[in-house]
């Protein structure tokens, strides 16, 4: 990376494989960080889950594909998928503008809750950033 | 290969003459068949619009350069290879296509007539099976020298390209389309061609190893903010939308160049090796078509299939993006010959999900070169 500043938001868990997940409750709303939209670049074209399928922890829930590269993204939990943002389909590109927002890719109905112990926080996150930029 | 004059890392990895330049522009390098290369500079469809839009300059240092000389280089060069060359005059440029005796690809290659001998560009990629082949056919009477190393190759490309070069280069108005000349630049002895592999005017400026930083500098000065550095990621996506080959990927050893779309280089008035078993194969007709695919949504990739209308395998995909100037996925590959009419509906498989297209007439991109 050129050291340009990555943004990690607190209240997010994070997946050493740079994905991040909002819990509300029971629900996981989950999307790739801004360090990995970075390293992706132009991301073009968006491959999702369908509403009611099943997700394990650390296993594909989708592609984000960029000009060059095609990358699976991992899930941070298990759980079936209740909801898909069906605007990256025609707008992709929501992940470089705006990653933690509007490029959210999907929440999950949690089935195991204590995953989460397994993901970092934002200050860890942190820390794994700044070990990668160096 | 000339291996003392090359510049390496310290894995031995092959270093073009503008490495540092390319780091101090942080660029993103990957390793690209044994050399150290520039993917992108800042993003790659950023890049591949500011070559359409106004220009952009390329390091393309590692292309294979060969020299050919001798008394037999014309005869050596004019039987290795299908197109002809009889006719071409000094700083004239042809692509050829070299093949094996059953008419199968060992690589495409530029052939450009200098005034003493035949300056040749071939594909990195292929470099060693090129490079074996030549090795075993080459006659006495004709040297082939490696000259990869000595001589840089920059690539000045989009519609702004000669109002940048003119005002730093003596004359460039007779240098027409695929025919080069010897020129000044900012003082340095190039030798310029006006081609590409992007469908934009603009030229290859060969230079002395010891001269490309200046070179790739005054060419930058001079563009100003109308030029942007452009690495080898969008070198690919503005050479797809063009429907270029790219050798290795796009023809590869199992490959003829007629089911490849080449016949128009191929000249069945001369001898070449290859002709005979081409010959046959033009008179029973091809077993796949090369063709272009465009997408409604998804990205064709290397290596995926390509499916008829009831999900049958009727071809397979040999490179693809997303083109940036059309906002869709497009992609190159082979189909059986039925299916390669354009407008014929087809689907391409990713990740055991079919995906809808159509069979497109190349270019992609049209209203260019």
């Amino acid at each position: 990376m050129n050291g340009s500043k990555m943004e990690v938001r607190d209240g997010l868990y994070y997946s050493e494989e740079h994905e991040w997940a909002r819990i509300e409750d029971n629900i996981a709303v989950i999307g790739i960080t801004d360090y990995a939209q970075k390293e992706l670049k132009n991301v073009v074209f968006v491959e999702l889950p369908k509403v009611g399928d099943k997700l394990t922890v650390q296993k594909d829930l989708g592609y984000v594909e960029s000009t060059k590269a095609v990358n699976a993204v991992l899930s941070p939990v298990s759980g079936e998928v209740i909801e898909v943002n069906s605007k990256l389909e025609e707008s992709p590109e929501l992940v470089n503008t705006d990653p933690y927002g509007e490029g959210w890719m999907v929440k999950v109905k949690m089935s195991n809750k204590s995953e989460l112990s397994e993901l970092f926080n934002g200050r860890e996150y942190s820390e794994l950033m700044d070990h990668l930029v160096k | 290969m000339n291996s003392e004059t090359c510049n390496r890392g310290e894995t031995g990895i092959l270093r073009t003459p503008l490495y540092s330049t390319h780091i101090s522009l942080g660029a993103r390098m990957i390793e690209f068949h044994g050399w150290e290369m520039s993917v992108e500079y800042s993003d790659i469809i950023g890049e591949h619009k500011a070559v359409r839009g106004s220009a952009g300059l390329f390091d393309v240092s590692h292309m294979n350069k060969l020299n050919v000389r001798g008394d037999r280089a014309f005869d050596f060069l004019q039987n290795l290879s299908t197109n002809d060359i009889s006719k071409l005059p000094i700083n004239g440029m042809k692509y050829s296509v070299v093949c094996r005796d059953d008419g199968t690809i060992v690589d495409d290659i530029v052939i450009i007539r200098r005034e003493d001998h035949y300056f040749l560009v071939t594909n990195t990629s292929r470099k060693e099976i090129l490079m074996k082949w030549l090795e075993d056919h080459t006659p006495e009477g004709v040297g082939v020298e490696d000259v990869t190393c000595d001589i840089a190759t920059l690539a000045l490309q989009g519609p702004g390209s000669n109002d940048i070069l003119s005002s730093i280069s003596e004359d460039l108005d007779e240098i027409r389309f695929w025919s080069g000349a010897n020129r000044k630049v900012s003082g340095i002895d190039t030798y310029i061609t006006r081609s590409g592999y992007t469908g934009e005017d603009g030229f290859e400026i060969y230079s002395r190893s010891e001269d490309a930083m200046h070179l790739w500098q005054s060419i930058m000065d001079s563009g100003g903010k109308d030029i942007k550095p452009i690495g080898l990621g969008a070198r690919d996506t503005l050479r797809l939308e063009m429907g270029y080959i790219l050798s290795g990927l796009d023809i590869s050893d199992e490959n003829n160049p007629l089911e490849a779309g080449l016949e128009w280089a191929v000249k069945w008035s001369k001898d070449f090796t290859g002709k005979d078993a081409l010959l046959k194969i033009k008179e029973q007709g091809v077993e796949k078509k090369f063709a272009g695919i465009k997408l409604e949504r998804g990205i064709p990739r290397h290596g995926y299939d390509i499916v008829g209308s009831s999900g049958e395998k009727i071809g397979v995909v040999t490179s693809g993006t997303n083109s940036p100037m059309l906002g869709a996925g497009i992609g190159l590959g082979y189909v059986k010959p039925e299916y390669a009419l354009p407008d014929t509906k087809i689907g391409i498989v990713i990740r055991n999900k079919t995906y809808n297209g159509i069979v497109v007439k190349l270019p992609f991109l049209e209203g260019r070169k």
